[in-house]
């Protein structure tokens, strides 16, 4: 993107990051992009550009930079990255696309995009990591489902859990794990919610409670 | 090498699902399908859907069924860059139980962008060979998740002369046996020898190297573990591949006389 090209979007009267992007939280932070967007009527072809998000990044950074939370170091966060393993993971783009993709349903990314702007998360990893995950309204209902604690506003104990042990059995990353595999099977981008929870394996059933 | 993959779905083959964009205007396309489904006997009321998948987005649409194959809303794909090269997904799926099965898939296939940056640059035949900007990285490669996705050379938009790099004799020599390895690695070891289907790219990657360096079986236990000696073998293995490999195109020879060229 050439500087006239960033000009175009940056110099649309309304445009103005440092003052319209909320990083209250994630989700917050996603939504307001997201509306800032909308407002200037930033296309589909301008956000898929990585020149955008690291004009972003840079615009923001002084904000993002006090703000606390157990980001790395990784380059993929702070600078987008052109092949989508890598993309998703920006800390600004990674959320922003959730969000878009279901911008009418919001409740459906909260355990996606719960938390600090800065702190990744193994819950997002394991789904935003994959396109077909991250875009399915039934994989992303039926994680809700499992993981998210309505009551409290927040992932569930455990959720997390890696390794071998009976802990990690029914977690996040085993979720991702077996709805690939389901995906050889089942077409997942069509599948609801509850369809898929009755297709999981026992080990899942302690969280369906 | 471990093979995958029967879950009773039907392998749709390239040649019986073309998808073609045609242009509009304004960097927005019209998926074209052309579909051959009565060989595989699908029942007449499965829904055909198609899938785009870039970098960044899955865009998909329902083309109607095999009674009634077509478009029947929108299809316009818009804001796509020929940075980011574009495949096709075809699913047949059985709607009539309620739940989706997958009844037929096509796998994979690009439908759009670059194969390799502008003209000359060289297609390996295990590794697709783009430019980006990496700082003060010459190369890196990159291994994509799906195993219907071919590993990526990528390097560095930036250095003179980027495109027709890769098939520069000197770079060849001196980084392709490196890319080979790590692809190898990265198929096998690093994928914990997860087992992939039959016709991906991965499983001709694997084949490419096999008929350089005929291999045995490398062994997942039974709960999904891998057996150390295993992981030794493999990389012996890809060792012998890498070896064969440099031997049948010569890469120290063309090393010294190109170094050696340049030196004068």
């Amino acid at each position: 993107m050439n500087s006239s090209e960033l000009g175009a979007i940056v110099g649309v009267g309304e445009f103005d990051p440092k003052a319209d992007v909320n990083l209250s939280s994630r989700m917050e932070m996603a939504r307001s992009i997201n509306d800032l967007f909308q407002r200037c009527q930033v296309s589909p072809a301008e956000t898929a550009k990585p020149e955008l998000w690291a004009w972003l990044t840079v615009t923001l950074f002084d904000r993002l930079k006090t703000l606390k939370g157990k980001s790395s170091g990784a380059f993929a966060i702070w600078y987008p990255e052109s092949r989508w393993t890598r993309f998703y993971r920006h800390v600004l783009y990674g959320p922003w696309r959730v969000y878009r993709l279901h911008s009418n349903e919001p409740e459906l990314v909260q355990p996606l995009l719960h938390g600090k702007v800065t702190s990744h998360g193994e819950f997002f990893e394991q789904i935003a990591a994959y396109q077909e995950l991250a875009q399915s309204p039934g994989v992303l209902g039926a994680a809700r489902a499992l993981y998210w604690n309505e009551e409290k506003g927040e992932l569930r104990r455990g959720h997390a859990a890696k390794g071998e042990h009976s802990d990690a059995t029914g977690s996040v990353r085993r979720f991702s794990a077996i709805v690939q595999q389901l995906a050889l099977t089942w077409d997942i981008s069509d599948i609801s919610a509850d369809e898929l929870l009755e297709l999981l394996p026992t080990e899942f059933d302690r969280w369906k409670s | 090498m471990p093979r995958l993959n029967f879950t009773g779905r039907k392998r749709i083959r390239r040649e019986d699902a073309q998808v073609n964009l045609s242009a509009i205007g304004n960097g927005s396309y019209k998926p074209e399908l052309a579909l051959n489904l009565t060989p595989y006997d699908f029942p007449s009321s499965a829904k055909i859907r198609l899938e785009l998948i870039n970098r960044e987005m899955l865009w998909r649409r329902g083309f109607g069924s095999i009674a009634t194959p077509g478009f029947k809303g929108p299809s316009v794909i818009s804001g796509l860059s020929a940075d980011a090269p574009l495949y096709a997904r075809l699913k047949v799926v059985d709607s009539s139980s309620g739940t989706a099965k997958i009844l037929g898939l096509m796998r994979k296939v690009r439908v759009f962008g670059r194969i390799a940056p502008g003209q000359g640059a060289a297609t390996q035949s295990f590794v697709e060979v783009m430019t980006e900007d990496l700082g003060q990285q010459v190369w890196r490669l990159e291994l994509p998740d799906d195993d219907n996705e071919a590993p990526v050379l990528l390097v560095n938009k930036h250095i003179e002369q980027a495109r027709t790099m890769a098939t520069d004799p000197l770079f060849r020599s001196v980084v392709m046996p490196v890319v080979l390895e790590k692809v190898l690695e990265g198929i096998l070891v690093e994928s914990n020898f997860r087992k992939f289907d039959e016709d991906s790219v991965w499983s001709r990657i694997l084949q490419f190297a096999e008929r350089l360096s005929p291999a045995d079986a490398v062994r997942q236990l039974p709960d999904g573990t891998i057996d150390q000696s295993d992981v030794r073998v493999a990389k012996d293995w890809i060792q012998d591949t890498v070896r064969a490999w440099a031997v049948q195109h010569e890469f120290a020879s063309h090393f010294d006389s190109n170094w050696n060229r340049g030196q004068k």
